[in-house]
């Protein structure tokens, strides 16, 4: 997936389509593939970078994803919606952290550990 | 720092409706009065001891009963202790899935609503049976997989199963069952009973890494190859210090983990973030990886 492929899409579309690659980074978490996740996280920046570039910033459109039942979705959603929803996301990414499930509650208390020690600063 | 959490955990329940449920598998299963007995120690272990230890305690008892039911630990088969290689000599067990005969009885209290937009202002509460809906479980291969890789998406795949329905206070019982027809499994108990062990000081690891056992790595807090490639000498790589005896599941997880790009060291993966960069910050990452995974006490 190229950034032109998602110039042209709504945003819900992107919403979806971050859903769909988040559910198969789950896949390649669990399968130890490597390479494939290292893929789908460039897609998954790009799907990203082209909903904060809509007006108002529609990354925020991703606050839904908090209640979907797939802990990557949740984790991916909330690490990406910290700039502009940032109490809700860090309550998620706490949620995360304490589910004790990995790898997503590792990421999660790593990545409030870098919010509160200043060495995370979301943009 | 905020608290670690465990990963360890998620492979056993943390609430008491569904490690009641193992209890209830177990009580089926086997003899009534044995079970009651574990459910009475469990109850007493939980006012004394860690979630952690407790759990840990519940599966250990819950492979024994499996033993007990009919499996031989002591049967042929080649490679024992190599999750990858172990293979059974025999023809054996059915491979099938659970006993339709046994049916939990537990009624799931989930109160979820499916599309309630409450996770954005109010998170639910771990334990309270406000989780996300409940994903069907792994399928699971009859026959010992043929890969590593395939054994280890399978128990982690279960693993994770296992922790969502725990949270979703939903019944696990037939899960396991299921997981006990599967006989191929049985090679991995030392792997399993080695993931479930309580977080150590760092003391203890690398003391540990003086005593090798099955079912569990010895684990490089920095990274030996990549430190390698960045000049610091062996001495210091392979120095007691930075040696550490760490469950072989989790040293899986830990590889793949560095090899991942992550927000936290800005799209890099932390092997990535880490070259050019001083021992102190290796082994400061390295460390906090080894928390972060419920090897380490915080």
């Amino acid at each position: 997936m190229m950034r032109g492929d998602v110039e042209a899409m709504t945003v819900p579309e992107l919403v979806e389509r971050f859903t769909s690659i988040a559910l198969e980074q789950h896949e390649a978490l669990l399968k130890d593939e490597i390479a494939k996740f290292t893929e789908l996280y460039r897609q998954m920046d790009i799907v990203r970078n082209e909903l904060k570039s809509r007006p108002g910033d529609q990354r925020k459109a991703l606050l839904p994803l908090y209640d979907h039942p797939n802990m990557q979705v949740r984790l991916k959603a909330a690490v990406t919606t910290l700039a502009v929803a940032p109490e809700p996301a860090r309550r998620m990414l706490q949620w995360i952290a304490n589910t004790r499930r990995m790898p997503q509650a590792g990421d999660a208390g790593m990545l409030l550990s870098g919010l509160d020690d200043g060495s995370f600063v979301p943009s | 720092m905020p608290p670690w959490p465990s990963y360890r955990l998620y492979a056993m329940p943390q609430t008491w409706q569904a490690q009641l449920e193992i209890a209830k598998a177990i009580r089926t299963l086997f003899a009534q009065e044995e079970a009651d007995q574990h459910i009475q120690r469990n109850a007493q272990l939980a006012s004394v001891r860690s979630d952690r230890e407790l759990i840990a305690d519940i599966f250990r008892e819950v492979w024994r009963e499996l033993c007990k039911a009919g499996f031989d630990p002591d049967e042929p088969r080649v490679s024992a202790g190599n999750p990858a290689g172990g293979q059974w000599t025999t023809e054996g067990g059915t491979g099938s899935s659970a006993d339709p005969r046994i049916v939990s009885d537990a009624t799931p209290d989930n109160n979820w609503r499916s599309g309630a937009r409450y996770a954005a202002n109010d998170p639910p509460g771990i334990g309270y049976n406000q989780g996300p809906p409940l994903e069907e479980p792994p399928e699971i291969p009859p026959d010992l997989p043929a890969t590593k890789k395939a054994i280890n998406a399978f128990l982690k795949a279960a693993a994770y199963w296992l922790a969502d329905a725990a949270l979703a206070g939903e019944p696990i019982g037939d899960f396991l069952l299921a997981l006990q027809a599967a006989e191929w499994l049985y090679e991995f108990r030392p792997y399993i009973d080695a993931y479930l062990d309580p977080p150590k000081t760092l003391e203890e690891l690398q003391q540990d890494a003086l005593n090798p056992q099955v079912g569990y790595n010895i684990h490089h807090i920095v990274e030996q190859k990549s430190a390698g490639q960045d000049g610091f000498p062996w001495s210091m790589i392979d120095a007691p210090e930075n040696r550490v005896r760490i469950p072989t599941l989790v040293h899986w997880e830990i590889n793949a983990w560095y090899s991942i790009p992550n927000e936290r060291f800005g799209g890099l993966s932390p092997r990535d973030y880490l070259r050019g960069k001083s021992w102190g910050e290796r082994m400061r990452v390295g460390e906090d990886a080894l928390v972060m995974f419920g090897v380490l006490t915080p």
